[in-house]
């Protein structure tokens, strides 16, 4: 009931908030310029270009939601509700937040598009597994690197974590890189049919880096000047 | 008195810095007391108070806590939702807390009653004066029946009768047997409300008395300046046995009791001297305090 209270707040408060107003503008924005309803558009390049727009989604959703949070108005709340339930309700509310964003461009592409060819049977799970997938990935990551969690990690080694995702390393020992890595290109890979979705590969990514948030958060000093 | 929460050897060094922000603090804070925590810009109250509450993490030392002890904390600049109301405000932090249904209700309409918000139940946060903001942290610190408050400097900022609004309040809360810890920089205030005080100057605290006793101590203590020549007078006073020190005109006694005091005044309308002026126990708190931390008006 406690992270319930707290998603719910920070849920509301978000929607009031004219943060708001920016991301429908970004999802207007994606949806008029590279799902142009006057266009017809292949399944392929609509599961293809959901990929980036949902790191986007997920990173910008992530980023409001803490901007706006990990302040003093903090101090209270996890105060009342302890450090572990309040980290995980601003988790929750960013993969819902985001989660709410993909489902309206999911409804404007089941309303508006148009496909020229049938889907394939299972395309749209393996989208969805993927698009979920990648998610809870830049999720836990862009709260790993926080002001959430403490003092900031420096944002060029998420930049480059995620530069070195978009490579392939096919040879030894660099196959053994990867496991540090995102499969996000996998994933959109696997949304068009090649591959399957590294879904529980990013769930257990995605475990272990919100786990090092979660240690990083329960150490953290909240000083505010 | 059963001790709520106490502070063993506590010590603080900020990460990066070489300085101590609290050196060695040892304090016990008992049920039903209201405790003021004295000290300059920082001396180490805020620090204190916010290791106490686990917002920081100590360099060394402990906090040891009675078992089941509900801890409210009232930030010096409570920062709220301001898209929220009043109500909805203290419904999350009721929830945060575990409690839900008919029970939050109640203990809402309670806690706006205490802190004199009720006409204010339904407004946003947003449109509350800064003297509202601070009863709204209050009340939420209250809320769920807490034994323990923290409050950092409650009264900042605010004006006369908004500072006496906050004094009630804590007296209030305090007749509830609930204890009290509060930090501030207005010694009248402190006097006003407190049972124990403590003085942190330069992470230390350099005292922790009860205010009763700093009173009983001090009223024996008092400065006075006549007309008469210093001589005469050092010659009178000396013959009636009194215990003085004397600068010229201005001339400084400790440890008098009731008696002594009025044989004093007694002896100076018998000689026909003139009382220029008396310095008394109404500085009680800030002499203190200057003399702890030997402090002049001009140092910081």
């Amino acid at each position: 009931m406690r992270i319930a209270a707290l998603v719910s707040a920070l849920w509301r408060e978000h929607f009031r908030s004219t943060v708001v107003v920016l991301e429908t503008l970004a999802v207007a924005l994606f949806v008029g310029i590279v799902l142009d309803p006057r266009v017809s558009h292949e399944w392929d390049y609509v599961a293809l270009a959901l990929n980036p727009a949902i790191v986007v989604l997920a990173a910008v959703s992530t980023g409001f939601i803490i901007g706006r949070n990990a302040d003093e108005k903090m101090d209270i709340l996890v105060l009342k509700a302890g450090k572990v339930r309040y980290y995980l309700a601003v988790v929750i509310v960013a993969i819902l937040v985001t989660t709410f964003w993909m489902t309206v461009i999911g409804a404007y592409i089941h309303l508006a598009i148009r496909l020229p060819n049938p889907v394939t049977p299972g395309a749209p799970g393996r989208l969805v597994l993927s698009l979920g997938g990648s998610m809870l990935v830049v999720v836990s990551l862009f709260v790993l690197f926080s002001t959430l969690t403490g003092r900031p990690i420096e944002p060029i080694v998420a930049v480059i974590l995620l530069v070195l995702s978009l490579g392939s390393f096919e040879t030894e020992p660099w196959r053994r890189l990867t496991v540090l890595l995102p499969p996000l290109v996998e994933n959109a890979r696997a949304a068009i049919g090649l591959g399957q979705p590294q879904w529980l590969r990013c769930l257990a990514y995605s475990a272990v880096v919100l786990s090092l948030g979660l240690a990083r958060f329960l150490r953290r000093e909240f000083i505010w000047s | 008195m059963e001790t709520l929460v106490e502070v063993s050897g506590l010590s603080k060094r900020y990460p990066g810095s070489s300085e101590w922000a609290l050196r060695d603090v040892s304090v016990a804070f008992r049920r039903g007391e209201v405790y003021g925590l004295v000290g300059q810009n920082g001396a180490g109250k805020t620090t204190l108070l916010r290791l106490i509450l686990g917002l920081l993490r100590p360099t060394s030392g402990k906090i040891g806590f009675q078992q089941g002890v509900r801890i409210g904390y009232v930030p010096e600049r409570p920062a709220f939702y301001t898209s929220f109301t009043v109500r909805e405000y203290l419904n999350l932090t009721g929830r945060s807390m575990g409690i839900g249904g008919r029970n939050l209700a109640g203990q809402v309409d309670e806690v706006l009653a205490t802190v004199d918000l009720v006409g204010k139940a339904n407004a946003r946060i947003g449109t509350l004066s800064r003297g509202m903001l601070q009863r709204l942290g209050i009340a939420q610190a209250v809320l769920g029946d807490s034994d323990f408050i923290i409050m950092d400097e409650p009264a900042a900022g605010l004006d006369p009768l908004g500072q006496r609004g906050i004094r009630e309040l804590i007296v209030n809360i305090n007749r509830r047997r609930k204890t009290i810890l509060f930090s501030s920089h207005y010694l009248a205030e402190i006097e006003r409300v407190c049972h124990r005080v403590g003085i942190i100057h330069r992470g230390r605290l350099v005292l922790d008395r009860n205010l009763d006793d700093l009173v009983r101590e001090y009223r024996g203590k008092f400065e006075i300046e006549t007309d008469a020549e210093p001589r005469t007078l050092e010659r009178e006073l000396l013959g009636f046995g009194f215990q003085f020190e004397s600068d010229g005109r201005r001339v400084r006694f400790q440890n008098m009791d009731d008696d002594r005091y009025f044989a004093l005044m007694r002896l100076l309308h018998d000689r026909g001297i003139r009382l220029l002026g008396l310095r008394h126990s109404a500085l009680l708190l800030e002499d203190t305090f200057l003399s702890v931390t030997g402090s002049r008006g001009d140092e910081e």
